[in-house]
C-alpha cells in the first residue's frame, strides 16, 4: 500500500498549528524524565512515544525496530514497565519509548497513567516530539476514538496501522492512503509487527513528520498541561465518537457480523466446562515442560558441562606450573565463578522452555482467553486470570514462574504475584522435605510431604489476602472487559528471535548478582576463623571458617523453633543460594558421605541418624517438632539466589529485598509457631 | 434483557449500561454504548459472555454482562447500524 503521498505533512504544517512544536522546547525536568537521553552536544534526542490500545502490536513493532537495543525499565517511582531504546535514522539518534497499552487517556490503572502521562508530557514527563499512534486494523473503531484524543494533543503524530494482514483476511482490510486522506493528511503507514514489514517506511515518515502533522477537521488541540484531563476526555467523548464514526464511514469498510474461525475455536476453548478443563491441561503441560522436560538438560549442565569446564580451567592453570591448581585463585575460579556460571546455565533450559511457551501463548491469542477463563477463580484474590500461570509454574521452579508474571498487564498485580511466587514450593525444596520426612517420620513421610504442599497453597492464599489488605489496597476487582484478538499461527522466526532476546536478557540481568554472591559465599568459607583451621582457601572443616562462625552465631536465633544447631543454620545459609544443596551441606557438615543414596536412603541412613541426634538435642527431645519447623522454614524463606536476582531484574532491588524480608519473617514465625505447638504432641 | 440472558447470534441494541460511572465510561471507550449493535457469540463459565461488534470481540464477565441491557435490533443484521450513542 502506498503511504508516501501525504501531501501536507512535509510542508511545515506545524507552523500553522496553534501550538505546534513550541512545547518541545520546554525543558524536561531531568529528575523524572523517563527517557533522559541527552546527546553529547547537550541537545536532547527527539523523543518518540509509541502509544495504542492493548495488544495492537506495539511491542512487536518496537522490537522489530530496535531488536536487542530495546531496554525494559520501570517508569520513575513505579513498577510500570516501559521499553526504551535509541534508534538511529540516517545517522540521527532518536529516543524511542514504548508505553503500556491503554484504551483511554483517562487512566484506570497506574500502567495506563504512565502511558497517558508519557504521551501528554505531563507530571514531569517531557512532551514527546512525535507520537506514533499504533492502530489495530481489526479493531478500528475503538482505535480511531483513541486516535482522536492523541491528535488533540497537537503533537506531530504518525499512525502505524498494524494487523492489516488479519483485517484483509476478514475482508475488512484498510487502505492506508485512504485512511490518511480521511484523516485530512495525518500520515498513515501500514506495518506488520510480526514481520517488521513497513518499519523502515514508518521511520522515514517519522523523520518527515517531526516538523508537524495536520490536525483533522472536527478536532481541537488542547494543551494537556493546562487542562483538566478528566473533563477534557469526558466532555469531548461524544464529539470524538461521532468523529470516529465519520472517519469509519469515509473508509467504507463494512464489518459484517459473521461467525469467524476464531469464534469456532472459542466454542471449545471458552466453553463453560471444556474451556476450564483445557486451560488446566495446558497449565499441566507447561508445568511438566518446565520440570520434567527441562530436567535432563539441567542435569547435563550441572554434570558433564561442569566437569568439562572444570577440566578446561585446570588445563589452563596447569600451564602456570603444578602449584597453580592448588592456589586460592584456582579455588575462587572453580568454587565461586564456575559455580555461578553453572547455576545460571542450569536455569537456561527451564527459562528457555518457559519463554517459548509464553511466546506461543501470547502469539496464538490464547493468553487473552486464559485471562477470561480463569477470571472468576482468580478474582477472589483481586487478581487477573492470567495470575494462575506463574503460581502453578512456581511449584516446578520459581524462576520461570517469575518470568511468567510478565503476562500480567497490571504492574501492581505483577508485583503482588511476584511476591507470592516464592511461596510456591518448588521441586528443589522437595528434596529437603523428603530427607527430613524419612529421617523423622518414616512411615508417614508421604503424608508429611503432602502437608508441606498444602501449607504452601494455604500460605499463598493467606499472604495474597494480607498483601492486598496492606500493600496493594488500590487493587480492586474491576469489571472484566477485554478485547479478544483472533487466533493466529505463531511464526517460528519471530518466536525464536523473541525467545533468544528474552534468554539473553535473563543471562545478562541475573549473572552479576548470582556470580558475585557465590564469590562472597566462597570468601566466607575460605577465610579460616579458628586456630589451626588452615590457611586462606585451604580450610578443611567449614565449621572452622568465617562461614562456620556466622552459622554458629545465627544458630541461637532458631532456639524458639527447636533447631539451635550450627549444622541446621549452616544448611539454611547454603539454602539461600539454592535449596538443592541444603541436604548436601548438611551431610558435609556432619562429614558424612552419602554417595549416590536417594532421599529415602539418606533419611533412613547415617545422615538421618545424625540429624535426629542433633535435632533431638537442640529441641530438648522434640526432634520431630523441630524437623517440621525446619521444613516450614525451608518452605517459606527465600527460595534461591536466582529468584532474588530475577526479582530484581523483573522489578527492582527494593522489591527483591522486600521479598527476602517477607520470606524470612514468615518462615521464622511459621517455624516458631509450629515448634511451640507441635512439641506438645510430637 | 441483558447481554447475559439474551439469545446467541442475534443482533441486539444496547439500551443501557448500569455500572459505576468510571467503568461505564470505559465501556463507552471500548465501543459498547447506548445504540451500539452487538451480538453475543459465546457463553463461558460463571455467565461470562463474548460479544461481537463487526470484527471486534469483547469478553465480559458475568456481572458486567448482566448490567448491559439490550433489546432486539429492529432491522436485522444491518451493517450500517449506528455505532455511536
Ligand atoms: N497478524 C499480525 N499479528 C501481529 C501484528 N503485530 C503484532 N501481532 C501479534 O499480536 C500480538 C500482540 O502484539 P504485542 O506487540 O504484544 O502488542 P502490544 O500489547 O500492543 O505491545 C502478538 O502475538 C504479535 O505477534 C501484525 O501486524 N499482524
Ligand atoms: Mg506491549
Amino acid at each position: 500500500m502506498d503511504n508516501t503521498n501525504h501531501s501536507s505533512h512535509s510542508r511545515g504544517f506545524a507552523a500553522l498549528l496553534p501550538r505546534g512544536k513550541a512545547h518541545s522546547h520546554t525543558p524536561a525536568k531531568p529528575c523524572c524524565d523517563t527517557g533522559g537521553h541527552r546527546l553529547p552536544s547537550g541537545h536532547t534526542m527527539p523523543r518518540i512515544v509509541f502509544i495504542g490500545n492493548p495488544n495492537v502490536g506495539k511491542s512487536s513493532l518496537f522490537n522489530a525496530l530496535l531488536g536487542a537495543k530495546a531496554r525494559v525499565m520501570n517508569a520513575p517511582g513505579t513498577t510500570v514497565l516501559l521499553e526504551e531504546g535509541v534508534y538511529t535514522h540516517n545517522g540521527v539518534p532518536w529516543d524511542l519509548i514504548d508505553t503500556p497499552g491503554t484504551y483511554s487517556l483517562l487512566p484506570l490503572s497506574p500502567d495506563e497513567r504512565v502511558a497517558a502521562e508519557a504521551v501528554m508530557g505531563i507530571n514531569g514527563e517531557a512532551a514527546p516530539d512525535l507520537i506514533v499512534a499504533v492502530l489495530d486494523a481489526t479493531n478500528i473503531s475503538r482505535a480511531l476514538y483513541f486516535l482522536s484524543m492523541v491528535l488533540e494533543l497537537g503533537r506531530p503524530t504518525v499512525v502505524a496501522l498494524t494487523m492489516n494482514d488479519l483485517a484483509s483476511k476478514q475482508g475488512t482490510g484498510i487502505d492506508a492512503a485512504l485512511l490518511s486522506r480521511t484523516l485530512d493528511g495525518v500520515p498513515v503507514v501500514p506495518v506488520n509487527g510480526r514481520t517488521g514489514e513497513g518499519g523502515r517506511e514508518l521511520m522515514d515518515t517519522v523523520a518527515a513528520s517531526l516538523g508537524g502533522t495536520p490536525l483533522p477537521e472536527g478536532l481541537e488541540t488542547i494543551d494537556p498541561r493546562h487542562v483538566d484531563v478528566q473533563r477534557w476526555v469526558e466532555d469531548g467523548a461524544d464529539e470524538r465518537f461521532d468523529w470516529a464514526a465519520r472517519v469509519l464511514d469515509g473508509l467504507g469498510t463494512n464489518a459484517r457480523d459473521r461467525v469467524t474461525f476464531s469464534d469456532r475455536i472459542d466454542r471449545v476453548l471458552l466453553h463453560p466446562v471444556l474451556g476450564v478443563l483445557i486451560f488446566l491441561a495446558i497449565m499441566l503441560g507447561m508445568f511438566e515442560a518446565t520440570t520434567t522436560l527441562a530436567g535432563p538438560a539441567q542435569d547435563w549442565v550441572d554434570g558433564p558441562v561442569r566437569d568439562w569446564l572444570t577440566a578446561l580451567i585446570d588445563v589452563v592453570f596447569s600451564w602456570f606450573g603444578p602449584q597453580a591448581t592448588q592456589s586460592w585463585f584456582h579455588s575462587l575460579v572453580i568454587d565461586g565463578v564456575v559455580d555461578g556460571v553453572i547455576t545460571i546455565g542450569t536455569f537456561i533450559p527451564p527459562m528457555g522452555i518457559m519463554f517459548i511457551l509464553l511466546s506461543l501463548l501470547e502469539d496464538s491469542g490464547y493468553l487473552a482467553r486464559a485471562a477470561f477463563v480463569m477470571d472468576r477463580a482468580m478474582r477472589c484474590m483481586g487478581l487477573d486470570g492470567r495470575a494462575f500461570l506463574p503460581i502453578v509454574i512456581g511449584f516446578g521452579c520459581n524462576l520461570p514462574a517469575l518470568a511468567a508474571t510478565r503476562t500480567l498487564p497490571d504492574s501492581r498485580q505483577r508485583v503482588l504475584v511476584g511476591m507470592l511466587v516464592p511461596f510456591s514450593s518448588c521441586t528443589a525444596r522437595l528434596s529437603v522435605y523428603l530427607v527430613l520426612a524419612y529421617a523423622f517420620f518414616r512411615e508417614q513421610a508421604g503424608l508429611v510431604v503432602f502437608l508441606m504442599y498444602v501449607c504452601s497453597i494455604v500460605l499463598i492464599l493467606l499472604l495474597g489476602m494480607l498483601l492486598r489488605a496492606v500493600q496493594f489496597r488500590d487493587l480492586r476487582s474491576e469489571p472484566f472487559a477485554m478485547s479478544l484478538p483472533p487466533y493466529q499461527m505463531p511464526r517460528l522466526i519471530v518466536l525464536a528471535r523473541s525467545v533468544l532476546l528474552r534468554l539473553w536478557g535473563f543471562v545478562r540481568g541475573a549473572s552479576s548478582i548470582i556470580i558475585s554472591m557465590l564469590v562472597v559465599m566462597w570468601l566466607l568459607q575460605s577465610i579460616p576463623a579458628t586456630a589451626g583451621a588452615g590457611s586462606f582457601a585451604q580450610v578443611d572443616d567449614v565449621h572452622d571458617s568465617v562461614y562456620g562462625v556466622v552459622a554458629d552465631s545465627v544458630a541461637p536465633v532458631f532456639a524458639p523453633a527447636g533447631f539451635d544447631d550450627w549444622h541446621a543454620s549452616a544448611a539454611l545459609m547454603t539454602g539461600f543460594v539454592a535449596k538443592e544443596v541444603v541436604v548436601a551441606s548438611m551431610a558435609q557438615s556432619y562429614s558424612i558421605d552419602t554417595g549416590d543414596e536417594d532421599e529415602q536412603q539418606q533419611g533412613e541412613g547415617t545422615l538421618g541418624a545424625a540429624m535426629r541426634e542433633s535435632f533431638d538435642h537442640a529441641s530438648g527431645g522434640h526432634g520431630k517438632a523441630a524437623a517440621v519447623a525446619f521444613m516450614l522454614f525451608t518452605l517459606a524463606y527465600t527460595p534461591c539466589l536466582a529468584t532474588v536476582a530475577e526479582l530484581k531484574r523483573q522489578f527492582n532491588m527494593r522489591i527483591a529485598m522486600q521479598s527476602i524480608g517477607l520470606g524470612l519473617v514468615v518462615a521464622y514465625l511459621l517455624a516458631v509457631i509450629a515448634f511451640q505447638t507441635l512439641r506438645f504432641i510430637l | 434483557m441483558t447481554v447475559e440472558d439474551c439469545p446467541l447470534h442475534v443482533d441486539m441494541v444496547i439500551t443501557a449500561i448500569d455500572i459505576d460511572e468510571r467503568h461505564r465510561f470505559r465501556m463507552l471507550e471500548l465501543g459498547l454504548r447506548r445504540g451500539t449493535v452487538i451480538r453475543v457469540t459465546q457463553r463461558s463459565n460463571f455467565h461470562g459472555r463474548v460479544v461481537s461488534k463487526g470484527t471486534e470481540r469483547i469478553a465480559l464477565d458475568g456481572q458486567t454482562a448482566a448490567h448491559i441491557h439490550v433489546r432486539r435490533a429492529e432491522h436485522p443484521a444491518s451493517p450500517t447500524a449506528p455505532a455511536n450513542r
